[in-house]
């Protein structure tokens, strides 16, 4: 489901609540001669939102423009859509990563600059296939635990693990599973005072 | 006020846990500290899909550098580690993982409960290293018999010397076929198998195994978000007299009396850090903070696939399940390797391989997961680690936590013997795998950082020799009588097997001794 099927539905679902709601306020006129007592129910129950629900947030800029441009194409072509599925692109994926690197360590941080300024400097975006795929070449080599040495190789490694994990971690991805949880769901513990 | 308690814990984890339930059965009155809140399962937490979290699952950069297990989910019941900070030297990475609310780590361990062994115990008299425990297999074991029920631990019996037989709930389950032809690839090498010995129950924790039953007593009193900082020796007698601790919450300071004695169950290092702390509490033999070790865990040491499984192909009962290898190796006296003592290893069959381990990107990386989907077949190994006179731990007179409690500086380093033992499980799991008929898709022997395996041990050992060791048999201070600290500070050797069912049981067995010994008047 794209995010503005999703918003529909959001919008249109409350409808049957709405008319409950009317229902209550014209009970609550014809009863207007007396008041209610309290009840011992009014603790409310309100359905919520999560605010990634609403759809694509602002850009943190973060990244530079054209830093930004080579994250977007690298992202694409890391997780491209498949098989009915979204590409991170269309999971929103860089601008994601474009957030999380504004509030990363610092070491994260030079290590996705160095990387993406590699890219620019390359003129990444607008290589051919060919071009992209040798310089993406250090994805092909066998994994290690170590990893490699070379800066750009482990940008690489680093960057193919969150395009992957951010994109099936997205409302996006979820939603075009026919099981609609495959990013997984579990008990999301609040802050104990 | 309430003082009517006779011997206070510090701790309701496994060790502070089984000692109030034992000392309260025997109709001992304690009261109980803890520095942490409680967690209320209903209300603290709601299921929640990871697409609805902040950080997409990732969780805040840097919240936990070193706590690998915590995850965006459950990141607020860790221990926040800017408040509670410890430092190492910048090439001795040290991850200790802490929880800090009632129960402790037992609201989240993995569960495995396996026994120890005189292989353990008297590891001395089989290869000359290290020490013995003051106490042999037999004076725990009637111990373990009581604890597995109460922890309601299921395996099998196996007649294997290196991890003692208990009291379980059988388990009778059945093994998926690629499970099947693992085992029979381990027999072909004479590598020893069984079934996970686990403990079982939707929880299976202090919280609800340990401390309701000792209220239900009415001897016990639980006070929540006490920090202790301090046990105050009398002057006199040197026995511990008061204990001072913080309200977490306000930071107020408040000094109590300490009954007649002490139980510190804090967890291995926070126990150290307090004896420490309090004027270095029974350390005339200056091995207190001494022979730290834990188990050095390689995650993954092999991830393999089951090739009839691929695309989606496989058959009914051919994934699933897993299993256990107890330590095969170094059984024999006579044994010449590179290394003493052994491993023992996890496996699993199912699940799909991390996409990092496919050299691969774009459409053949989703095409090769999708053939991939449920078809791995994965090991750990968790290997003994020596306990090393150099290994310790000492209070970092710099950095205090936010309470203005003195932190702990750490130096833990694995040596070759680690090292050796680790290369060779890699080679045997891959042996095991490929006997197995399964592909090798990755193997390495690169452990995890000292402290990530969460079985911190040592520091404060046992030993009959008051000149080498810090406790007694009975998890008593040597120089200290009313006080006993009862948790994997007082092991001496740790073997390869998960260390949390040996707390409980040495938790238990300190506590009947103090109970007796209080009815002796001898405390
Ligand atoms: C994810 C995970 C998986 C695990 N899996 C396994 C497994 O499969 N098998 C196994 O055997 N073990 C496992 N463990 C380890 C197991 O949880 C520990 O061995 C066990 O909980 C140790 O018990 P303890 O009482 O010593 O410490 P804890 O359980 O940590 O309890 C210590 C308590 O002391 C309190 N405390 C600390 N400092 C102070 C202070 N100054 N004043 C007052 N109170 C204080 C803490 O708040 C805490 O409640 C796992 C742990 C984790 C986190």
């Amino acid at each position: 489901m794209k995010r503005r099927d999703w918003l529909r539905n959001a919008i249109t679902a409350p409808v049957g609540a709405a008319a409950v709601a009317a229902a209550g306020a014209a009970a609550q006129q014809q009863a207007v001669a007396q008041t209610p007592p309290p009840t011992n129910s009014d603790t409310p129950k309100l359905t919520l939102t999560s605010i990634d629900a609403l759809g694509a947030p602002n850009r943190e800029r973060f990244f530079a423009a054209a830093e930004f441009q080579a994250l977007e194409t690298l992202a694409k072509v890391l997780v491209p859509a498949y098989n009915g599925r979204p590409g991170a692109v269309e999971a929103g994926v860089p601008e994601f990563l474009d957030f999380l690197l504004s509030q990363s360590p610092a070491d994260r941080q030079e290590l996705y600059r160095e990387g993406l300024s590699q890219l620019v400097a390359a003129g990444f975006s607008t290589l051919d296939a060919a071009g992209q795929k040798k310089f993406l070449a250090p994805l092909e080599e066998p994994w290690t635990f170590a990893g490699p040495k070379d800066p750009l190789a482990r940008f690489l490694r680093a960057a193919k693990d969150d395009v992957v994990q951010a994109t099936f971690n997205s409302r996006d991805w979820a939603a075009s599973s026919k099981t609609r949880n495959s990013g997984g769901t579990s008990y999301y513990y609040f802050t104990i005072e | 006020m309430k003082t009517d308690y006779e011997v206070l814990i510090v701790g309701s984890g496994a060790a502070g846990g089984m000692a109030a339930y034992t000392l309260t059965k025997l109709g001992v009155k304690c009261l109980m500290l803890d520095a942490g809140p409680v967690i209320d399962f209903e209300r603290h937490r709601t299921l929640k899909p990871v697409y609805d979290l902040p950080y997409r699952g990732f969780g805040r950069p840097g919240r936990f550098p070193h706590v690998t297990q915590a995850s965006e989910f459950d990141a607020n019941i860790w221990l926040d580690e800017k408040q509670n900070p410890y430092t190492y030297a910048p090439d001795e990475p040290y991850y200790w993982v802490r929880i800090r609310s009632l129960g402790g780590k037992t609201t989240r361990w993995g569960r495995a409960s396996w026994r120890l062994s005189d292989y353990e115990f008297k590891c001395k008299d089989h290869d000359g290293h290290g020490e013995n425990w003051p106490i042999a297999y037999k004076d725990l074991a009637p111990f373990y018999d009581r604890v597995e029920p109460i922890f309601r631990v299921s395996g099998r019996k196996e007649g294997f010397a290196q991890i003692p037989d208990g009291v379980f709930l059988p388990d009778e389950s059945t093994d998926s076929t690629s499970v099947q032809r693992f085992l029979a690839s381990c027999k072909k090498l004479n590598v020893p198998t069984t079934k996970q010995r686990r403990s079982t129950g939707t929880l299976a924790s202090s919280v609800n195994l340990l401390l309701p039953d000792a209220l239900a007593t009415g001897n016990l009193t639980i006070v929540p978000n006490a920090i202790v900082r301090e046990i105050v020796p009398d002057r006199k007698t040197g026995l511990a007299s008061k204990v001072r601790f913080i309200d977490r919450v306000s930071k107020r300071e408040y000094e109590i009396p300490a009954g007649r004695a002490v139980v510190v169950g804090a967890s291995a290092l926070e126990s150290v850090r307090l004896l420490l702390n309090s004027g270095e509490m029974g350390n005339s033999s200056g091995t207190l903070g001494r022979y730290l070790f834990d188990q050095f865990y390689v995650k993954n040491v092999v991830t393999a696939v089951v090739p009839e499984a691929k695309g989606g192909q496989a058959a009914r009962g051919l994934m699933g399940g897993g299993g256990y290898i107890p330590r095969f190796r170094n059984l024999a006296k006579n044994e010449k390797r590179k290394f003493i003592r052994g491993y023992a290893y996890d496996f699993g069959s199912g699940g799909t391989p991390s996409p990092r381990l496919i050299s691969a990107y774009g459409e053949p990386l989703l095409k090769q997961l999708n053939e991939l989907t449920g078809t791995a077949f994965g090991m750990t190994t968790m290997g003994e680690v020596l306990p090393r006179y150099e290994n310790r731990c000492v209070i970092n007179k710099e950095v205090q936590d936010a309470w203005g409690v003195p932190a702990l500086h750490i130096s833990h380093v694995y040596t070759d013997n680690e090292f050796e033992m680790a290369k060779d499980s890699m080679e045997v799991a891959e042996s095991l795998c490929k006997g197995a008929g399964f592909e090798v898709l990755s193997k390495h022997w690169e452990m995890v950082p000292p402290g990530e395996s969460i079985h911190e041990l040592g520091g404060c050992r046992m030993g009959s020799d008051p000149k080498k060791s810090v406790l007694n048999g009975y998890n008593q201070l040597h120089d200290v009588k009313n006080v006993y600290v009862t948790d994997g500070s007082s092991f001496v050797s740790g073997g390869a097997q998960n260390p949390t069912l040996t707390i409980l049981a040495l938790s238990m067995r300190a506590a009947e001794n103090i109970a007796e010994r209080m009815k002796r008047k001898e405390i």
